[in-house]
């Protein structure tokens, strides 16, 4: 089959790969009818994260059809809810075994068993504990092939996907895998009170779930934070008031547009690859470029510095290693609450889709472009360098 | 006096104290370094600052009492004291903890059917038990090594134990304790591996960059007996049949 795979920083090809099969019980493989590009696919094709190899599969926002299924969807063996081939499913990027204690109190992104042990080593040398595995996202979470390609073989496909009627759209459900639900869990996590005004760093994909959802959970305004334009327009299509850091000092602004309290809630929808000519991320650059750094956590700073005291800082944007200078001093001494994770999809799956049917929400409007996959290097190529206009790519095997 | 507190590290964690030097040791690193020391004085170029460098490094120990690199890679006091007791040239022990979300009755049934161990012990070719002696079959660094040990202890979902026979190749003493977990969390399975290493401490250290050191084994053989119990099933990332032959060992 055909697969987008990583071969080393900026280099992201399209390649011939043998077919997935059912490897366990509780697997099923998938026919692959969507798939989209995701910011947090930059921080590999940056090649910041740790522990990619060449030649593994990428992606892991997809959808498609369920063609081959374990024995365990069959016999009755299944944990979940057995599949059935033919059914349209969308997949959660976190991959979760469905028994252990983190799943049975629905934080699926800590699963404990879906990291296999062999990887689970280099995660607990790097962070004391290993999450769960993800598809297509380096061997420290698993090493699991992901699903820009044509076929993906999906484990515990009793627990994680979900059927989706036919009368959605591909477009109206794929961000359910992980964006949406992203979006929607750093808003949840804000824990948003009457009157809370609510800021958001990066108004990229999950930015704009994030906007979206703190309306939705009653915020009483939003303000986002990026510099490309058509970015900011689109989060003010969504009724957020825009700022753009390139021409204006962030905490002077937001404390300005805030009685001088600032914004109740800060979340950092950027993560570990912040832009802009700071001096702090000039710093970070340099660090990052000679091994002496892994991330460049400019946002998180300005948003620990921005909130109100005793606010919260939710940060959905991914982290890899070490983060220097972060003003710790100050998010103890104003007591803020930081929230963080990757996201525990699974447990956003219904609600959201029902937000969906109930048109609280069209996810479509997040999409710039939709191609075929042959093209995946040009679209990754053009969402690191030509964001304004490459706002979301969907991938059609 | 003042109090102490009960210690409460379990066995296998305890390191030797920052001053880990004996007497001797440290009245020959001092003079050592007074040695080097004035070599170094003797000396011109890169040679003088060597000398000047490793007497000073020298000296430092000695009064100091302290070696952090001795601290690092040297044996652990556990380890010591264990084999002195079992008359091992040298002794690597691993306690390893994991906690199952089922009942010690559940994680018991798998455990105990040793048969079963080859499908979660990944170096583990075949093991057998009649009740009271375990053979088992595993792959050691240079080749499949058999043990026959005798079982000490087998007390139903509580611990099983083995003591390796007098004079085997390859001397390793093995435990599993069952405790329930806190707040009804399933149950913690506490295990200890404990080897004579081949080639001593240096032995130990090609076993690990192999993989087939047994400490990391047990670590990773804990999490898939887990998986196994909690899941169903062990997970791996093959993508297909043909590529499980060579997992789980692929990383
Ligand atoms: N927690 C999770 O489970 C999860 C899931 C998906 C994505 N993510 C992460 O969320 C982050 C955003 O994802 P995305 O798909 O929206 O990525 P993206 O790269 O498309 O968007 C990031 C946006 O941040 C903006 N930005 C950069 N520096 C900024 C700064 N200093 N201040 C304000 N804005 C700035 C960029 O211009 C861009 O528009 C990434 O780190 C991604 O890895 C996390
Ligand atoms: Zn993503
Ligand atoms: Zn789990």
């Amino acid at each position: 089959m055909r697969a987008v795979t990583w071969h080393g920083k900026h280099d992201v090809r399209v390649d011939n790969v043998p077919d997935p099969e059912i490897v366990n019980p509780r697997d099923a493989v998938i026919k692959i009818t969507s798939t989209a590009i995701c910011g947090s696919d930059l921080h590999l094709y940056d090649a910041v994260i740790p522990t990619m190899m060449k030649g593994d599969i990428m992606g892991h926002e997809f959808m498609g059809e369920v063609v081959d299924v374990g024995s365990a969807h069959r016999n009755g063996d299944a944990v979940g809810t057995a599949l059935k081939v033919g059914q349209r499913v969308v997949i959660p990027f976190t991959i979760a075994c469905g028994n252990c204690f983190f799943c049975e109190k629905s934080m699926t992104s800590l699963c404990d068993n879906s990291n296999p042990a062999e990887n689970q080593d280099i995660a607990e040398t790097l962070m004391g504990h290993s999450p769960s595995g993800l598809f297509g996202y380096s061997h420290m979470t698993g090493g699991y092939a992901g699903g820009q390609a044509e076929y993906v073989r999906v484990p515990y496909a009793d627990v994680g996907p979900m059927v989706v009627p036919d009368h959605l759209s591909d477009e109206q459900v794929l961000f359910l895998t992980d964006i949406f639900p992203t979006g929607y869990m750093a808003a949840e996590q804000c824990d948003i009170e009457r009157g809370d005004t609510v800021a958001v760093w990066g108004a990229g994909p999950v930015g704009q779930f994030a906007i979206r959802s703190a309306f939705m959970l009653g915020a009483e305004r939003v303000i986002a934070i990026d510099h490309r334009p058509a970015r900011l327009a689109l989060a003010a299509d969504a009724g957020a008031e825009c700022l753009n850091f390139e021409t204006v000092h962030i905490i002077d602004a937001l404390n300005a547009m805030t009685g001088g309290r600032g914004p109740d809630r800060c979340i950092d929808a950027v993560g570990m690859e912040a832009h802009g000519l700071g001096i702090d991320n000039i710093i970070d650059r340099v660090k990052v470029a000679t091994g002496l750094g892994t991330d460049r956590p400019h946002a998180f700073r300005e948003a620990i510095i921005a909130c109100r005291k005793g606010g919260t800082v939710s940060v959905p944007g991914v982290y890899g290693g070490l983060l220097d200078n972060v003003p710790f001093g100050a998010a103890m001494n104003k007591g803020l609450s930081i929230r963080t994770g990757q996201t525990h999809v699974h447990r956003y799956l219904k609600p959201l889709l029902a937000r969906i049917e109930a048109g609280d929400i069209d996810p479509r409007v997040i999409i710039s472009h939709i191609l075929p996959l042959k093209d995946a290097p040009m679209a990754y190529k053009n969402f690191k360098d030509n964001q304004d206009e490459f706002r979301k790519v969907v991938l059609k095997p | 006096m003042a109090r102490a507190a009960p210690d409460a590290a379990p066995k296998g964690t305890h390191k030797d104290p920052y001053r880990n030097l004996g007497g001797a040791e440290r009245a020959i690193s001092v003079a050592l370094g007074t040695v080097f020391g004035i070599a170094a004085t003797q000396s011109k170029g890169p040679l003088g600052i060597l000398f000047g460098v490793a007497g000073g490094a020298l000296v430092a120990r000695g009064v100091s009492g302290a070696d952090p690199v001795k601290r690092l890679l040297g044996t652990e006091p556990d380890e010591r004291a264990y084999a002195k007791q079992q008359g091992w040239s040298s002794a690597t022990k691993a306690p390893r903890s994991v906690t199952v979300n089922a009942s010690r009755e559940e994680v018991w049934e798998v455990l105990r059917e040793v048969e079963r161990w080859p499908s979660f012990m990944v170096n583990i070719a075949s093991a057998s038990s009649d009740g009271t002696r375990l053979n088992f079959v595993s792959e050691g660094p240079t080749g499949p090594v058999s043990t026959a040990a005798t079982i000490v202890a087998d007390v139903p979902n509580q611990k099983f134990a083995w003591e390796s026979d007098k004079g085997a190749t390859n001397p390793n003493n093995g435990e599993f304790e069952l405790r329930d977990a806190p707040g009804g969390r399933g149950t913690e399975i506490h295990a200890k591996i404990a080897y004579e290493p081949v080639g001593g401490s240096l032995g130990r250290y090609a076993a690990k960059f192999t993989q087939r050191e047994p400490g990391i084994q047990l670590r990773r053989d804990l999490k898939r007996l887990k998986s196994l119990i909690e899941a169903g099933e062990v997970p791996t990332n093959a993508r297909n049949r043909a590529e499980t032959l060579n997992n789980p060992a692929k990383a």
